[in-house]
């Protein structure tokens, strides 16, 4: 890349900043070498040249604060090499003097001295350009060299005696003329005095004989470390000193004496502020274990100031960068204990939360979440967070878990914006797990909470298709009466464009079938009947006329012979269904109109009806297809007419056609259905005995039917009802081989079932074992099954002393279902197991 | 497994509750009457009523308040406490306890009844009885609700509950102490709600509450002892390398407390 290219460098070394803050300093520190590396010298153009100079001080002060001081007066040369005014190269010297004279101590033998000469002759040239802020701040330097020289009398004397006054005008002037207290070179002063008397009492305390004046010293070493901390909080050295004047207190303490410093309480807050700096600048260079003892000491020395609070959240994720997630969540708890309901602290714990979920740490990331609803649950991000946890329980397949979530924010905030989503997928969830009167409730609500839109038309015809699946006809028939009320009319407010219209007409079409289905089955007041059947007939009417192409049409239509079922007008029902056939032939419902009749009887409860219909098809069975006679069998099945089932199949399964040649593909699956269809009738009669009988044959005969597995499944209960358990272990065994993941844990969970049942404890638990362990958590169809068998498996541990078995069985409980009602009852499990496996030393 | 003894073990902390009482028992005087505005009234003799009316006699004469009509009024010393005080340092807690239900009956109204009440439940705590001191405890709270606000009396409440296992209630109150109350309370509340965890065999959630005592109260030093040892402890049943740490600093920090004995060795 050409050197000057603005745009792209501006682009790199905003990359490069980025890769600062998020602690990758290698990364940063390239970037802006290789960016220095394009310029030879200094760039000409003005503004090019200002980005140089403000980059070169940025890259200076990110290796200061990472360590690296000599590459941080580098880089300051870089600034000074670019010709700025005279006042910036003053300050930038002052700086780069006592950047090199910070890296001289920590820097032995000759370089620490070739640091020193270079500083000094920094700082001379400094004194030269007249007495100013820099000045000052080069006479601390000078006296900071001395001191690293080993001239602590000369460097004290610099500063009390022979610079004094200059310095106490500098700082006067600096009070005067309102510029930064930060820069004030009596900062410096007294930082480095602070350090002279602490060194000195330190040495003083060695001798047993020099304990008072070692007190004296650490008493003025106190002193300037406090006034720095406290006047010259701002000051590179503010937070080393209150680190420092802690330090010297509690060694002051230690030897026996009171120290009594109170900041007063504007003070303390900027006092903490400042402390808290140092453990932030740690944080910030990825040093998590100082960050911590810092974070440690501040928050001991300021426990309940603003700046505690938001650093709880940074110890928190300290230690979970190091590893500590039992210490990180002891600090989360006293967070939200201490300081409940307020934003910072919700703040912080939500940080931690979210650390944890970055380190894939699940279970800690929702213990987090859990801590910060209980404490601040009117904070802003309430409600969201509420929503993600019940996604993520959703992700992982865990209804009830999700369901748990979006409840919270259903029941306690309902102006949040998640709010309708959450009542949404409640009621849908609700809906398809049968549990119509929750989902009821969840539609009304959010109907009534939403304004005109599609999602409210959605929501109406889902309420009143929940009465529908509840077969509460009337309700349902008023409920599609408001949708229809809402959507026929022209220019309703429920759509705003083409593709809501669009959808709205289809919600309106199967809110008319729908609302004609309802009157047609509406049962009481007895004396209203008749007027609703009417309805539902003139409903029908007016949906086939509106949509005759529609493809619940021909269920129109049966629904019109229904109704004349219904009113025992089999004629005109015959007549009806012979037309369906004729209008809509390649529909379902028009392929037989007797086999649509017979159906349409058992849909509407009419099983005498339907009974006719099919002694009607037995008289002239030639002229029905045996295929015909498998469907009404399995109508029968269906409606539980098990007599009449068995009879439908036993005419395809005997059917000499059929079995001539039972080896084609369309006899073999004719002869399949008929046999399974004879089996499982025989199954419900209780014949059990009948009922292998016909499934052993269909799994010899044809070993890869599409039945295999509903088969085994019934074959093995068969066998258990006939006390044969071998048996049902083998059938069920079978599946083991074949089945898919749900198949093998429905499998595994029957045979257990069976198991039991011939009190084979240690069998049982080896197959609930098997579903536990074997199983995929991370897919939702399986979590179920994981649950039922972990639950069943660990009383039965338990109570075969497998205490490590039980023991880990509820932890993995614990992890997976973290929101269930069983969690306290496994925890309970779990402690009991645990003192068991103490107390024998694990299982056996 | 060998067990280590409560450090904080009944007998020497009821003892030092029961010394305090006897100190009291120096404060001999006679029975009075604290009106209202807060005049205080003597007397040779006091008699309270069981719908709580209080009979004075005065040098001026027998004087009647009616509830309401008092703020409070105290008899002279029962003989009975000062048995049942001695009984209780001899240990012989059943005698005591006999004395103090009679003082309870007694003086009813006439204050001594709750401070016998308040010295039952020390000395059923002292005697194991720790469900029957909780009860004690309750009875008291509901004859003088202000006992709710003694430190002394809720401290003895908690412990009690503790010991008698009564977790739920122990809870609440530690909660409150812990969310509001000074960082002095919180820091022993936390302790304590922590030795509630482990007695129900949570370890990981009872190290926390140490934890919380050990890290973030270091000025609490009565506390911190304690605290620092037994997140130590749990630590180790949890296998985490850092309990020794933590037995470290109570060994070095906090030599001459009975927790750094217990530590030495264990780092």
């Amino acid at each position: 890349m050409p050197a000057g290219d603005p745009k792209a460098d501006a682009i790199q070394l905003a990359i490069a900043n980025g890769y600062y803050r998020i602690g990758e300093i290698d990364r940063s520190r390239q970037m802006y070498q290789d960016f220095f590396s394009r310029f030879k010298q200094a760039p000409a153009d003005p503004d090019l040249l200002k980005f140089y100079r403000d980059a070169a001080y940025r890259f200076s002060q990110m290796l200061r604060l990472s360590g690296d001081l000599r590459g941080a007066a580098n880089a300051i040369g870089r600034v000074l090499a670019s010709n700025p005014d005279t006042e910036v190269a003053r300050s930038m010297k002052a700086e780069q003097a006592q950047m090199l004279v910070d890296a001289a101590a920590k820097t032995p033998g000759d370089d620490k001295d070739k640091l020193l000469n270079l500083a000094e002759s920094i700082c001379k040239d400094i004194q030269w350009g007249g007495a100013d802020l820099w000045f000052g701040q080069s006479i601390v330097t000078m006296a900071n060299i001395e001191l690293l020289r080993g001239n602590r009398e000369m460097a004290e004397k610099m500063l009390t005696v022979q610079y004094a006054d200059i310095l106490q005008e500098i700082g006067a002037l600096i009070k005067e003329q309102k510029v930064s207290n930060a820069l004030n070179p009596l900062a410096g002063s007294r930082f480095l005095l602070g350090e002279m008397y602490q060194h000195d009492a330190d040495q003083a305390l060695q001798d047993p004989a020099r304990r008072d004046e070692a007190i004296a010293l650490y008493g003025k070493s106190l002193k300037e470390f406090y006034n720095v901390f406290v006047k010259y909080g701002d000051s590179d050295r503010g937070p080393e000193a209150g680190v420092r004047a802690n330090a010297v207190k509690a060694r002051l303490e230690s030897l026996g004496k009171t120290v009594k410093i109170d900041l007063g309480e504007g003070q303390a807050e900027q006092a903490a502020a400042t402390q808290f700096r140092l453990a932030d600048n740690l944080y910030r260079q990825r040093e998590y274990p100082s960050a911590i003892t810092e974070y440690l000491r501040a928050l001991n020395a300021y426990p309940e100031t603003a700046a505690s609070v938001r650093s709880l959240g940074f110890l928190m994720q300290a230690y979970l960068e190091t590893g500590s997630p039992i210490f990180a969540r002891a600090v989360a708890g006293y967070t939200a204990e201490r300081f409940a309901g307020k934003a910072e602290a919700a703040t912080a714990v939500l940080s931690a939360a979210a650390t944890a979920n970055h380190k894939k740490d699940e279970a800690l990331a929702t213990d987090l979440y859990e801590l910060y609803l209980k404490y601040f649950p009117e904070h802003e991000r309430a409600g969201t967070i509420l929503f993600y946890l019940g996604g993520q329980r959703s992700k992982a397949g865990d209804t009830e878990g999700a369901n748990y979530y979006f409840q919270r924010i259903v029941d306690n905030y309902p102006k949040d914006q998640y709010y309708p989503q959450a009542l949404r997928v409640l009621a849908a969830s609700a809906s398809s797990l049968g549990n119509f009167d929750q989902a009821i409730a969840a539609y009304t609500k959010l109907v009534h909470d939403i304004p005109p839109s599609t999602e409210r038309a959605t929501a109406q015809f889902s309420l009143a298709d929940c009465y529908v699946r509840q077969t509460n006809w009337a309700k349902a028939a008023a409920e599609f009466e408001t949708l229809i009320g809402w959507l026929a009319p022209k220019g309703n407010p429920y759509a705003t464009t083409a593709e809501e219209r669009t959808k709205n007409l289809g919600t309106l079409e199967r809110a008319i079938f729908q609302r004609a289905l309802a009157y047609s089955r509406i049962t009481e007041p007895e004396a209203e009947i008749p007027s609703y059947r009417d309805r539902g007939m003139r409903g029908y009417q007016q949906f086939l006329k509106l949509f005759p192409e529609s493809d619940l049409a021909p269920r129109a239509m049966m629904g019109e012979g229904q109704i004349q079922l219904s009113l025992n007008q089999f004629d005109a029902a015959t007549k009806t269904f012979d037309e369906l056939a004729e209008k809509y032939p390649n529909s379902e419902e028009g392929k037989n109109a007797l086999f649509s009749l017979a159906r349409s009887a058992m849909e509407i409860g009419q099983y005498g009806q339907a009974a006719k219909a099919f002694e009607k098809m037995l008289e002239n069975k030639s002229k029905y297809k045996a295929d015909e006679f498998a469907r009404i069998g399995q109508l029968m099945i269906d409606a539980k007419l098990y007599d009449q089932a068995l009879q439908a199949f036993s005419i395809v399964s005997n059917d000499q056609g059929i079995l001539d040649s039972k080896d084609s593909p369309e006899s073999r699956s004719l002869l399949e259905r008929a046999l399974f269809g004879v089996g499982r009738a025989n199954f419900e009669r209780k014949s059990y005995e009948d009922a292998i009988k016909a499934l052993e044959t269909l799994l010899r005969e044809y070993p890869r039917t599409a039945y295999f597995f509903e088969s085994r499944f019934m074959l093995g209960e068969a066998y258990a009802e006939l006390d044969n358990i071998r048996a049902a272990s083998e059938s069920l065994s079978e599946i083991f081989n074949y089945g898919s993941p749900v198949q093998i844990n429905q499998a595994s969970m029957k045979l257990a079932e069976i198991q039991l049942k011939a009190n084979d404890k240690s069998g049982a638990l080896a197959s609930y074992q098997r579903v536990a362990l074997l199983s995929d958590p991370n897919k939702s169809e399986q979590r179920s099954y994981i649950q039922q068998a972990l639950l069943a498996s660990v009383p039965l541990a338990i109570e075969l002393k497998h205490y490590q078995d039980a023991v880990d069985s509820c932890e993995q409980f614990l992890k997976l279902y973290p929101t269930s009602d069983k969690v306290s009852e496994v925890r309970r499990w779990r402690s009991e197991a645990s003192l068991q496996a103490g107390v024998t030393g694990g299982a056996p | 497994m060998m067990r280590h003894k409560n450090i904080r073990s009944r007998p020497i902390w009821a003892a030092a509750l029961l010394a305090l009482a006897v100190q009291l028992s120096a404060w001999a005087q006679n029975p009075y009457v604290i009106l209202p505005n807060g005049t205080r009234v003597d007397g040779t003799e006091i008699r309270a009523r069981s719908d709580g009316t209080i009979t004075l006699m005065t040098p001026q004469g027998q004087v009647t308040y009616q509830r309401g009509q008092y703020q409070r009024a105290e008899a002279a010393r029962p003989a009975d406490f000062d048995r049942a005080l001695r009984f209780a340092q001899a240990r012989q807690y059943d005698e005591a306890l006999t004395l103090l239900k009679k003082v309870i009956q007694e003086y009813r109204f006439l204050n001594w009844d709750n401070q016998a009440r308040a010295l039952a439940a020390q000395v059923e705590l002292s005697k194991g009885d720790a469900a029957e001191s909780v009860k004690s405890y309750e009875q008291l709270f509901q004859s003088a609700p202000d006992s709710r606000r003694d430190s002394a009396a809720m401290w003895g409440y908690m412990n009690a509950l503790l010991g008698a296992k009564q977790f739920d209630k122990l809870d609440t109150q530690l909660g409150e102490l812990i969310e509001k109350g000074t960082r002095t309370d919180a820091a022993r509340a936390q302790v304590m709600r922590g030795d509630a965890k482990m007695a129900q065999g949570q370890v990981e959630p009872a190290v926390m509450d140490y934890l919380r005592s050990a890290l973030l109260f270091d000025s609490e030093k009565t506390v911190l002892p304690e605290a620092l040892f037994k997140a130590a402890e749990g630590l180790e049943k949890l296998r985490d390398p850092r309990s020794r740490d933590l037995y470290r600093r109570v060994a070095q920090e906090f030599a001459g407390t009975p927790y750094a004995q217990r530590a030495q060795g264990k780092f």
